[in-house]
């Protein structure tokens, strides 16, 4: 029996060994006696003096095992079962090689023991994969802020190129409204067409940069797998409430919002956090000590509205900070508004909107509506050829002959009737409520062959549906009485239960602040925004009742000739009897207008104000005079806000934009009807010479 | 003669180590390597006329794959609490740290360190932060372990606290 305790106690030794382990005893207060042979790796870092009496000061020795000797001593005395790790230390070895150690207490035998142990090979693995780990998150975060920068250039770059490429094509559409030697004319066109060829050529660009960046800014983009956006605010709650604390400032998410509910939207979550951060900072520099900063979701059918709330000073004197870049003004601190404009670029690229307002009970929101994730449509009709991911960044960055906020592109709700599959002329009901706009519309349907009723509200459209049978209604938001989405959501009540579905294309001025999602949610089919190409006008509302492969089926193409690419005016400009007849009706509208806003000024009259200047800044549109649709869209804010700080100057600069208009207008009628007098002189000389040669 | 343990706290890859590095052995790399575990170096300085030795406790940033054990902390007489001033996300967590410690480790002596001085091109730290945090009473330096800005500076503030 000796003899096998003997070999056993050899086998200990051994097994000890082999595993690297350092046991020690615990003789006294920080003594500890060594049982067994040292291994190898406490002589590679130094070893271990003992004492005279043998024992050893492990805690003087290393100062790491001294601070978990607190909590060993503690498990000793308890005589616990358990034990207890210190967790890795490192050491360094004679060569300068690090060496991992780590230290285990526990009570075995009725005895206190320490182990020291080497577990370099775990070490090493850990090191590894933190290293590759912490590594790839660097990058990640690292190639996210790239991105972002990366995204603000290429907006200030197209930016700069739209501009004057704008004001390029503004000026040849304006000089093309005279009536133009034939060689002038030309020349006009030419400019006309190489615009265009450069806006193509920016499309492009934009495209390659889209393939870079994952998405273009100010297009659908692509992204990642759905992403909660109420955990991703309850997480930005979490990661701030430090600093937030740190300023007295409370952060937390609405007790109203159910995290157990499905809140999955169309962005990723890498930069829905990054919106939120950015909305969340832009709080905390305003909110005073005390007060509350609240995120929180809600429910808006097709989309999640987010929002952050706080109790600051909201916007004194109205002045809402700007979404663009250098928003924020010289003046301030902070980064030149970059994280509200990246904010901008990313929730339009989903499709969303974003804005901010004042708080009825004090304090500012920030809010952002994406789409719901599931909301994305799975069978959407052919996109519109000309309203691309490019045409949506051209016109949002002024490149169209529009304002840079009209531009969006058409989006089509999903189709809810069987197509026809061969092409006929519709009969088209329009509602709207600036009679230009009327008369344009009408000469536009009536040259490819359809057939078009006007009205001038929501009410007159109800009527007019009652009466008569209509293929297709084409609804402009903004309308007194009865606007674009209550007309909607009438006839659509209207026809629950029938099986009937009237396709209704919504026409609105404000697509991308929100405009397109209200058309869509009211019901609408599809929605143009405003001023559209002539081609877009054609293919939305033919797509939506034909199949978009029934054109190219049918026996020839439809008529009017070719639309592509042309905004109204120009389509129209060859004709100068149809421009006669658009710039009249203009001419005579726009006077009463013109008086009717300069008595809701001098009134005070807002709503009134912001009625009339809104129908006007659309009317002008036709004719692409930016100066007075801006001048005129001045006061349309004006009256929307109540503030009239600043009115009389704004309708100054409005009545001087419009008179140059309408002198050029005039001059144009004029100079129009002598080329037609002249043309209509000629004709029976003409006759008269074939009758005298008979 | 008279030690302190100082322990480096702070995210990943905010500089921890290298600010270790610059100011015990004057040397600085490029390289990213992480830490795992804790490292302790020595180092002697004279503060306030008095000889000490510093015992710096370089302990790993904590992040979702390892947690800060606060046990590490005891015995502790002040730390570094450092922040990568190229990334906002590490100055939020300096600010979580700092307040679990002062929960079990009231008024202790601290400096708060916005490290990468060299980079301030890039920073995202901006001037209010930096205001509201001194108006608190923090001591906030900026700090680079590649330039030596402001190493040296800042464990001696931390050591003059620490002896008052």
């Amino acid at each position: 029996m000796a003899a096998k305790a003997m070999d056993t106690g050899a086998l200990i030794e051994a097994l000890l060994r082999s595993q690297g382990l350092a046991v020690f005893a615990r003789v006294g207060e920080g003594r500890f006696r060594a049982i067994g042979n040292f291994p190898d790796w406490l002589a590679e870092i130094g070893g271990a003096q003992a004492a005279p009496d043998g024992t050893l000061q492990l805690g003087e020795r290393f100062p790491f095992v001294e601070n978990f000797l607190v909590d060993a001593e503690q498990l000793w005395k308890a005589e616990s079962v358990e034990h207890k790790n210190s967790g890795l230390w490192i050491e360094k070895g004679a060569d300068g090689r690090e060496v991992a150690l780590e230290a285990s207490a526990l009570w075995l035998l009725g005895m206190p023991i320490l182990l020291l142990r080497n577990p370099q090979e775990t070490f090493q693995d850990q090191s590894r994969w933190l290293q590759t780990a912490r590594q790839s998150r660097l990058k990640h975060d690292r190639l996210g802020r790239e991105i972002q920068k990366k995204e603000i250039l290429l907006h200030c770059i197209v930016h700069d190129l739209s501009q004057p490429l704008s004001a390029m094509r503004g000026c040849f559409s304006c000089l093309n409204l005279e009536a133009q030697p034939g060689a002038i004319h030309r020349l006009i066109e030419t400019g006309l067409k190489q615009s265009r060829v450069q806006e193509n050529m920016i499309r492009e660009i934009l495209a390659a940069f889209s393939d870079e960046l994952g998405g273009q800014p100010g297009s659908p983009q692509k992204t990642s797998a759905p992403s909660d956006i109420a955990a991703s605010a309850s997480e930005v709650v979490r990661d701030y409430s430090a600093a937030f604390a740190d300023k007295g400032v409370r952060i937390e998410l609405d007790s109203r919002v159910d995290l157990s509910r499905d809140w999955k939207v169309a962005g990723d979550e890498s930069r829905l956090r990054r919106i939120f951060a950015n909305l969340v900072e832009n709080s905390l520099r305003v909110s005073p000590a005390n007060s509350t900063v609240t995120l929180g979701v809600s429910d808006e059918d097709r989309f999640v509205l987010a929002y952050v709330d706080d109790e600051g000073p909201g916007f004194p004197g109205g002045q809402a900070p700007v979404f663009s870049l250098f928003g924020k003004g010289k003046e301030q601190g902070g980064k030149a508004g970059l994280g509200l404009y990246f904010c901008r670029i990313t929730v339009e690229g989903w499709g969303g909107t974003i804005g901010c307002e004042q708080r009825p009970a004090g304090g500012a929101r920030f809010w952002f509506r994406i789409p719901r994730a599931e909301q994305e449509p799975k069978s959407a009709p052919a996109p519109v050829k000309s309203t691309g991911q490019g045409d949506a960044n051209l016109k949002r960055n002024g490149l169209s002959v529009s304002p840079p906020e009209s531009g969006g592109h058409v989006q089509q709700n999903e189709a809810r009737r069987p197509m026809e599959t061969t092409w006929r002329p519709l009969r088209v009901l329009l509602a709207e409520d600036t009679v230009v706009n009327q008369e344009l519309m009408t000469i536009m349907l009536e040259k490819r062959g359809h057939s078009l009723v006007a009205v001038g509200n929501g009410r007159e459209v109800l009527a007019a549906l009652d009466r008569d049978h209509f293929d297709l209604v084409l609804m402009d938001q903004e309308m007194p009485e009865l606007n674009g989405t209550e007309t909607t959501k009438a006839i659509r009540e209207k026809e629950r239960g029938t099986g009937k579905h009237l396709p209704i294309v919504g026409v609105t001025g404000v697509a991308a602040m929100g405009g397109r999602e209200v058309c869509l949610a009211a019901g609408m089919d599809a929605c143009l925004p405003k001023p559209f190409q002539v081609d877009q006008l054609y293919e939305t509302i033919e797509n939506l009742v034909f199949d978009p492969g029934a054109k190219a089926r049918a026996t020839g193409p439809a008529p009017g000739g070719s639309a592509v690419n042309k905004t109204p005016l120009n389509y129209l400009s060859g004709n100068k009897k149809f421009v006669r007849r658009l710039v009249g009706v203009f001419l005579a509208d726009s006077a009463k207008r013109f008086t009717e806003i300069q008595r809701a000024v001098a009134r005070r009259d807002a709503q009134k104000l912001a009625t009339l200047a809104h129908a006007l800044a659309g009317s002008v549109g036709v004719f692409d005079a930016t100066s007075v649709a801006e001048t005129a869209r001045k006061l349309e804010a004006m009256g929307r806000s109540g503030d009239f700080t600043g009115t009389d100057a704004a309708f100054d600069s409005f009545a001087q934009e419009y008179a140059k208009l309408r002198v050029q207008l005039r001059g144009m009628v004029s100079e129009n009807a002598k080329s037609v007098k002249k043309t209509e002189r000629k004709k029976p000389r003409r006759t008269r010479q074939k009758k005298r040669r008979k | 003669m008279l030690q302190k343990k100082i322990c480096m706290l702070g995210a990943t890859a905010v500089g921890k180590t290298s600010l270790v590095r610059r100011f015990v052995e004057s040397i600085y790399s490029d390289e990213y390597h992480t830490s795992v575990g804790v490292k302790i170096d020595r180092k002697p300085v004279r503060v306030k006329e008095k000889d000490l030795v510093m015992v710096l406790w370089d302990i790993y940033g904590a992040d979702e794959f390892q947690s800060l054990r606060m046990d590490y902390l005891n015995g502790m007489f002040g730390y570094l609490l450092v922040a990568d001033g190229t990334r906002k996300s590490t100055i939020n967590d300096a600010l979580t740290i700092q307040e679990s410690v002062a929960k079990d480790f009231a008024k202790m002596p601290f400096v708060f360190l916005l490290n990468k001085a060299d980079l301030k091109d890039e920073w995202e730290a901006g001037a209010d932060l930096e205001q509201n945090l001194t108006a608190r009473g923090w001591t906030v330096m900026h700090s680079s372990a590649k330039t030596g800005e402001a190493v040296e500076e800042a464990f001696h503030t931390l050591g003059g606290k620490m002896l008052r």
